[in-house]
């Protein structure tokens, strides 16, 4: 009866060294694809949609797209000897062939807190920007560190950051058509500080934590994308500090 | 005779009761921590959010032990003549519907993501600048809620035996479901990782089938209970052993010509009415009380006894009838 026993444990524990062995045999090709997205990027063709959105990506006629998201992807295109197949379209258009598998990746300076998390699959965040009330000289900045009531505070007509101080600040909200030649305190995006001259106060208005977006439950494709990006953040910043303009 | 309060356990197995109460204490602190290590690593599988819901509710048969424990041992008083035993019974209802409601919402929300062919994306994440791929972190959390919830699972359902307690047995069945799920969403995860999108669904579902059943026999038992139902055993498995000495111990009463018996639980203790018409009316306060010694000195669980002498019994279903030529009630144990 012993024997008996001891012949079942050692049973069990050479199943468990086979579930350990095969998991460790698996180890350099895991997580998989279920449609073998990296597989056949790799050394083939990724194929990427692109919607205008300054300065993450931009897509004018005629020339191949530019700006920061564009640019990480054709340096990530470069890791895995993939040839870049850009296609543009608008940002819902997109999402419908990526979720379709048409689509291997979509770039529209998408945020994580984008509504798209429920069709695609979004990266971590590669780079995380805010949008920030600024001065044009530091007392400005301390005093409106303080207190916002009743400051007029310059902000880019139409945008979703009006939106936002009109909502979540007491400041008078003063839209102006080019941020560059407004003067005085404005909410702008941290990134566009040097360029217009402000310095930041400690009121943020939002905070986008920027990713891609891959098809659904390719798992295999997207660790190795996520590899990529979380590894050249600083990268990302220095293209973002020269693509960044008001 | 002592008004009916009774103590809740007798001496002996007082100790196997505060033992039960610390499992509970160590069974919420334990939950807390698996509930905390699944929420950060849930990602978008079906199974982990199953478990970690599953988690969340089996916090429910605990808390509700440890609630009914503050409550059950107080004496009758005049708002609750009865004591205070059932709220035994209501901690049991609320900790069957929870296994209910939970086995059901796992099922239908599963079967929809299968039915719609959702891929579960599960990507990379930053621990204090160390990545790694968040399936392994899920694993690593599946087997923090399962391991520990196998381990008590077992001392409570051998708790739940001695105590007669079905809060207890409830929440023992509850943490098999926990590690079930677990290890359900274990595969599901290990299968996510292989390309086989399918599997986290599919094994969310087999397990939330399972689980309502549990959740289903407990609950229709909950509710029997409450409409004081037969007595029956603390695992739900046929009716309790008691019910049949009690109809046999009545039986030999010489001086009964017959009678009617009605027994029911109130929380983990049981209540007997006996109503008795005797053959003559000789020594009769003699002979109830005698008669309610001997019932209660049966088990310790018949708290509740009363013995009632009646001139005759009219329109008593037969099922609850005792005559005193022999043991003749028809459904017995």
């Amino acid at each position: 009866m012993p024997r008996a026993a001891r012949g079942h444990t050692t049973g069990m524990r050479h199943r468990w060294l086979a579930v350990v062995a095969v998991g460790l045999l698996a180890g350099c090709d895991y997580p998989r694809d279920p449609a073998g997205t990296l597989d056949r990027v790799r050394g083939g063709v990724m194929r990427v949609g692109v919607a205008e959105s300054d300065p993450w990506v931009r897509v004018p006629e005629g020339t191949p797209p530019s700006g920061v998201e564009v640019e990480l992807l054709e340096r990530f295109a470069a890791t895995i000897g993939a040839r870049v197949e850009w296609v543009p379209g608008t940002e819902s258009d997109l999402m419908e062939a990526l979720q379709g598998r048409q689509l291997d990746v979509v770039v529209a300076g998408l945020t994580r807190q984008s509504e798209w998390r429920r069709v695609a699959a979004l990266t971590r965040p590669y780079l995380t920007t805010q949008v920030v009330i600024a001065a044009p000289d530091e007392r400005t900045a301390e005093r409106l560190s303080e207190d916002l009531a009743g400051a007029r505070i310059a902000v880019e007509a139409n945008s979703p950051e009006a939106a936002k101080l009109e909502q979540d600040t007491d400041a008078i909200v003063r839209p102006v058509d080019d941020l560059a030649g407004a003067g005085g305190p404005a909410a702008v995006p941290d990134y566009l500080l040097d360029d217009l001259g402000l310095v930041r106060t400690d009121a943020e208005l939002d905070e986008h934590e920027h990713a891609m977006a891959v098809s659904m439950g390719e798992n295999a494709f997207l660790v190795a994308l996520e590899r990529f990006l979380l590894d050249r953040e600083a990268e990302a910043a220095a293209i973002l500090a020269r693509e960044g303009r008001p | 005779m002592r008004f009916p309060a009774g103590s809740e356990l007798p001496p002996e197995l007082v100790p196997v009761y505060r033992r039960a109460v610390r499992l509970e204490w160590i069974s919420i602190a334990y939950l807390l921590s698996a509930i905390v290590a699944l929420f950060f690593t849930l990602g978008s599988s079906q199974a982990m959010k199953g478990a970690w819901l599953e988690d969340v509710l089996s916090l429910a048969p605990p808390i509700a032990f440890l609630v009914a424990a503050r409550v059950r041992h107080k004496r009758p008083d005049a708002s609750f003549p009865y004591g205070y035993h059932r709220a035994v019974e209501v901690a049991y209802l609320i900790a069957s519907l929870a296994l209910l409601s939970m086995g059901g919402f796992l099922v239908v929300e599963s079967t929809l993501k299968l039915l719609h062919g959702d891929h579960p994306p599960i990507g990379m994440v930053e621990l204090f600048d160390w990545q790694v791929w968040l399936g392994w972190l899920m694993i690593a959390a599946l087997l923090w809620s399962a391991i520990p919830a196998v381990i008590l699972g077992r001392i409570k359902k051998q708790l739940a035996a001695d105590l007669h307690d079905k809060v207890l047995h409830a929440d023992a069945k509850m943490n098999r479901a926990d590690w079930m799920t677990a290890g359900a969403a274990l595969a599901g995860v290990v299968g996510i990782g292989f390309g086989l999108w399918w599997m986290d669904a599919a094994a969310a579902i087999v397990i939330g089938l399972d689980i309502a059943r549990d959740g289903l026999t407990y609950t229709s038992a909950a509710v029997k209970d409450i409409l004081d139902g037969r007595p029956r055993r603390d695992d739900e498995s046929g009716v309790h052993p008691l019910v049949g000495e009690v109809h046999r111990t009545v039986a030999e009463l010489d001086w009964v010509q017959e009678s009617a018996i009605r027994m029911r639980e109130l929380g983990h203790v049981l209540s007997v009415e006996v109503l008795a018409v005797p053959r003559d009316e000789a020594d009769l306060l003699d002979r109830v009380e005698d008669a309610t010694a001997r019932i209660s000195a049966l088990d310790w669980k018949l708290q509740d006894v009363v013995v009632a002498v009646v001139r005759e019994l009219e329109d008593a279903p037969a099922d609850v009838m005792v005559r005193a030529s022999g043991p003749t009630h028809s459904r017995s144990a």
